[in-house]
């Protein structure tokens, strides 16, 4: 009977919160009611702090940014440098593939910037997906941060494809990666560090060619050269001869700009490729809306716990 | 502006800082300059001015991941391990082969 009357007492002796619906209520023994839009209290017992979940980054990650899957996109700047590039031949029999010949050309590239998109697979480590994009930047990210804007970089295999929800703007081929060298891995550094190695050797180590011209619409580098952006990259003989007289020329290209910013990218992929409306990164509110995925989640915890 | 200007060509192209022509490279405390030195997504300055390319790839391999295979491409252009690197100079060991794109038509 005395163990009665103390559960009696302790339920007067504390708050009641409920969640219901879009609300998240409270009530306190002194009759003072309260109630804010559950997303508000989400936000509030999470709030936004940046945390690597004890990955220790990769140098040239810049930020990491949650996708609605579960998964994420690293943000990697590549810094202005002088580059040896193998280039499909002007006399190359072949666009692309076995047939294909290439000639090493030595050109200077501006900001590089990668975004690797990491999968989330349930009970497994995020691993690089193939769907990653590139772009072109003439200013480091540290200056503006995600409200820098992203220009397409003037590169064979980055693909332009049709201007529609869904599609990515400058995707990275990687049909020739092999997933093996970065599949699988133990922990989510690993992962981080092997894909996103994996995918930048791919990307400026692998011989560039004509397959985007073949397979999708086109490749950013075809499209730039069409656009006659600027005469020192008219022509690959053109881009190297500027690069030889002054290296720091790139950054002051007038690259097409893709009309967004790294977080409006950054934002558009996490989404599916759909552009969204916020550019900012979306984090509990986009997951705890209502009191049903908060009960989920607590019947998911219970359900480890039991078995 | 100029000035940074300058700095950062130095910096992509490879150009050592200006100074006495006849000198080995080191200052009087025998520190010869910083190398930016990079493999995959590891980047690195380190105090290996005046090494050469054969050191800095045994003395950095397991730091850097150095793969056996890497080539040595320096200011952007590839070059031997005998080839001494100079301070402010950008050393990439990268590993060039493969291709992009699909190997049959239709394969995206």
């Amino acid at each position: 009977m005395a163990a009665r009357a103390g559960k009696r007492r302790s339920k007067r002796t504390v708050p009641v919160v409920t969640l219901e619906g879009e609300e998240a209520r409270v009530q306190l023994l002194e009759g003072v009611k309260g109630s804010v839009p559950l997303v508000d209290l989400v936000d509030g017992l999470h709030p936004q702090t940046p945390d690597s979940v004890g990955a220790v980054l990769p140098d040239g990650v810049k930020c990491l940014w949650p996708a609605t899957s579960g998964g994420f996109i690293a943000v990697h700047q590549t810094p202005p440098s002088v580059f040896l590039l193998r280039w499909i031949a002007e006399d190359s029999p072949a666009p692309y593939g076995v047939e294909a010949r290439y000639r090493d050309v030595r050109v200077a590239l501006p900001y590089v910037i990668v975004l690797a998109l990491f999968e989330g697979v349930w009970g497994r480590v995020p691993q690089l997906s193939s769907r990653n994009e590139c772009f072109f930047s003439n200013q480091p990210l540290d200056v503006a941060g995600i409200d820098t804007e992203l220009c397409y970089p003037a590169l064979l295999n980055c693909s332009r494809f049709p201007t529609e929800p869904g599609r990515p703007l400058s995707w990275i081929c990687t049909q020739n990666l092999d997933p093996e060298r970065f599949a699988g891995r133990p922990s989510l550094p690993a992962s981080l560090r092997d894909g996103l190695h994996a995918l930048l050797q791919h990307l400026l180590e692998s011989a560039f060619n004509l397959s985007s011209e073949h397979h999708e619409l086109s490749s950013w580098y075809t499209e730039s050269v069409a656009a006659g952006i600027d005469p020192r990259i008219a022509s690959l003989e053109k881009w190297e001869k500027a690069t030889h007289d002054d290296p720091l020329f790139v950054l002051d290209v007038p690259w097409l700009s893709s009309g967004r910013s790294l977080g409006a990218v950054a934002a558009r992929m996490a989404a599916g490729n759909v552009d969204a409306p916020e550019p900012r990164p979306v984090r509990s509110r986009s997951r705890f809306r209502t009191s049903t995925e908060v009960a989920r989640v607590i019947l998911n915890a219970q359900g480890r716990q039991e078995s | 502006m100029q000035g940074e200007k300058k700095r950062e060509l130095g910096r992509i192209e490879g150009g050592s800082p200006p100074g006495d022509p006849f000198s080995d490279g080191s200052d009087a405390t025998g520190f010869t300059g910083t190398v930016d030195v990079t493999h995959g997504t590891f980047r690195e300055s380190l105090p290996a001015g005046n090494m050469t390319v054969g050191e800095v790839r045994r003395r950095f391999r397991d730091r850097l991941d150095i793969h056996p295979e890497a080539v040595a491409i320096l200011a952007g252009v590839r070059v031997g391990d005998d080839t001494r690197v100079r301070a402010g100079q950008l050393l990439m060991f990268v590993r060039q082969g493969g291709e992009k794109g699909g190997l049959l038509q239709g394969a995206a």
